[in-house]
């Protein structure tokens, strides 16, 4: 059976993880991803994940689902109000933004150096991708649904909780000790990367 | 933690009640008092209750010893904050601290971990602490940026601020006093007591923050100039040199959120 799509977990700014799984799925000729959200904070190369990301996305390789930090990026943008962004730890996406110390304004300042494309994209983000067969979203689509369930944003630990029904990918991404995960669809079988990129083999 | 490998004695409610209304509590404030979790080891009193100079309204402040931390919660008049020994034991040589060793009364401890981790608690380097105290008072330097939009949590901090020094003061004079009243006393201010009472009623304005900052200002000395530039890029910036002023600044944007996808400062315990 070959391998017709691949769901990736939380990214997190983890630059290194997500460019050493995009080359493994490479490897093996999967045609597409799906990218469950939390492309952004903790780890320290946020602006350039997404980069890298909508990249992918505009040459038809990957589709990008919303996660609760992008939505909560664009809600202190349209809101004009930064305090629960920052409380989920959105420092670090402006820092990769700003690439140095910030100054008084750090609104206005994010705000000019967020390029519009980015912004275009977070706002594309869909928060579901649905199939005849399964249902993929960042938080647990309902358990009603007779489909396969797909979701990230609840660490699991190390590996992938993958069941008959349903499987959990937030493997601890943007954390100095956790994997990006990619479950392969419709095998079900998945492939790891390390906090450095490297294939998690055994 | 994980329990040891040992009988759990949990601490029962109605133990502790009858403990507590005998070291004096009210009765109508003891009707409030919320189950405890299953997995609280031990309870101490601390504040006006255990000291025994409790007036009408006073709350009964509690610290009960877990097995895994939750945030603290109140209950009428009754406080109780969770600690895990871990959690306990970073109070070591604070304010806390001292506070507990002092002022608390056991009112449960099969284990004997609360009496031993009182008896760990050590002596407050109350220089270090002013001096801290004053890098912290950096995040007041940019009310042009941070007000009125932070002003509760700026309040609440200049609140936490201006008592933690006022106890360090008294202990460097060799008079210990955790009692607000005592302090207002001692200070000749009435206005202290109602100042830094944990609980305040009514909209935080503006003025209040005026009122604990000209007295923090006469403790620890004219503040620095803010670095940042408001609290927000003292948050961006200071974001992976984790201390004092980061502490400061990210609990002043409110309740820091559960959950584990959210970041976490640790405790802070001047």
């Amino acid at each position: 059976m070959s391998t017709e799509l691949a769901f990736i977990g939380d990214v997190h700014g983890n630059l290194p993880a997500l460019q050493g799984l995009w080359n493994a799925l490479v490897l093996r000729d999967v045609p597409h991803v799906i990218f469950l959200g939390d492309y952004i904070n903790k780890g320290a190369r946020s602006a350039d994940v997404l980069h890298e990301l909508i990249s992918h996305a505009e040459a038809g390789r990957a589709t990008l689902l919303a996660g609760n930090h992008e939505t909560a990026l664009l809600d202190a943008l349209d809101r004009g109000d930064l305090s629960t962004f920052l409380k989920m730890g959105g420092a670090m996406t402006i820092r990769s933004y700003l690439g140095g110390r910030v100054g008084p304004d750090v609104l206005g300042e994010f705000t000019t150096k967020l390029p519009r494309e980015h912004l275009k994209a977070l706002r594309r983000m869909p928060l579901t991708y649905e199939t005849d067969d399964l249902v993929a979203q960042h938080i647990a689509p309902s358990s009603s649904t007779r489909k396969f369930r797909i979701s990230a944003h609840v660490p699991v630990g190390d590996l992938p909780r993958v069941g008959r029904r349903s499987a959990l990918l937030d493997t601890g991404c943007g954390t100095d000790s956790g994997r990006l995960t990619a479950l392969l669809w419709p095998t079900l079988d998945y492939t790891q990367v390390d906090a450095d990129g490297v294939v998690v083999t055994g | 933690m994980q329990p040891e490998n040992r009988t759990v004695v949990a601490v029962r409610r109605n133990d502790v009640i009858d403990t507590l209304h005998g070291l004096g509590v009210p009765s109508d404030i003891l009707a409030d008092f919320p189950s405890l979790p299953a997995d609280a080891r031990g309870l101490l009193v601390y504040g006006s209750q255990a000291r025994g100079d409790a007036v009408a309204g006073s709350d009964l402040d509690l610290l009960a010893l877990v097995d895994t931390p939750r945030p603290s919660n109140y209950a009428g008049d009754v406080n109780i904050s969770y600690y895990t020994r871990e959690q306990l034991a970073t109070g070591l040589g604070t304010l806390f601290g001292a506070h507990l060793k002092r002022d608390a009364k056991i009112v449960s401890d099969a284990d004997g971990w609360l009496t031993d981790a009182l008896e760990a608690m050590g002596d407050v380097d109350t220089d270090r602490l002013l001096q801290r105290a004053w890098r912290m008072s950096e995040l007041f330097a940019s009310p042009e940026r941070d007000l009125p939009k932070y002003l509760p949590g700026l309040l609440r901090e200049a609140r936490y601020l201006l008592r933690s020094c006022l106890y360090a003061q008294a202990i460097a004079a060799g008079e210990p006093c955790f009692s607000v009243r005592e302090l207002a006393t001692r200070h000749n201010d009435p206005e202290l007591a109602h100042l830094l009472a944990s609980r305040q009623l009514g909209e935080p304005s503006g003025d209040d923050l005026n009122e604990y900052l000209s007295r923090l200002r006469r403790i620890v000395g004219e503040f620095p100039p803010s670095e940042n530039g408001s609290l927000e890029a003292t948050i961006v910036n200071e974001w992976e040199r984790p201390g004092d002023l980061l502490s400061m600044a990210f609990l002043a944007l409110g309740i820091t959120g559960r959950g584990s996808d959210y970041a976490e400062v640790e405790k802070i315990l001047l």
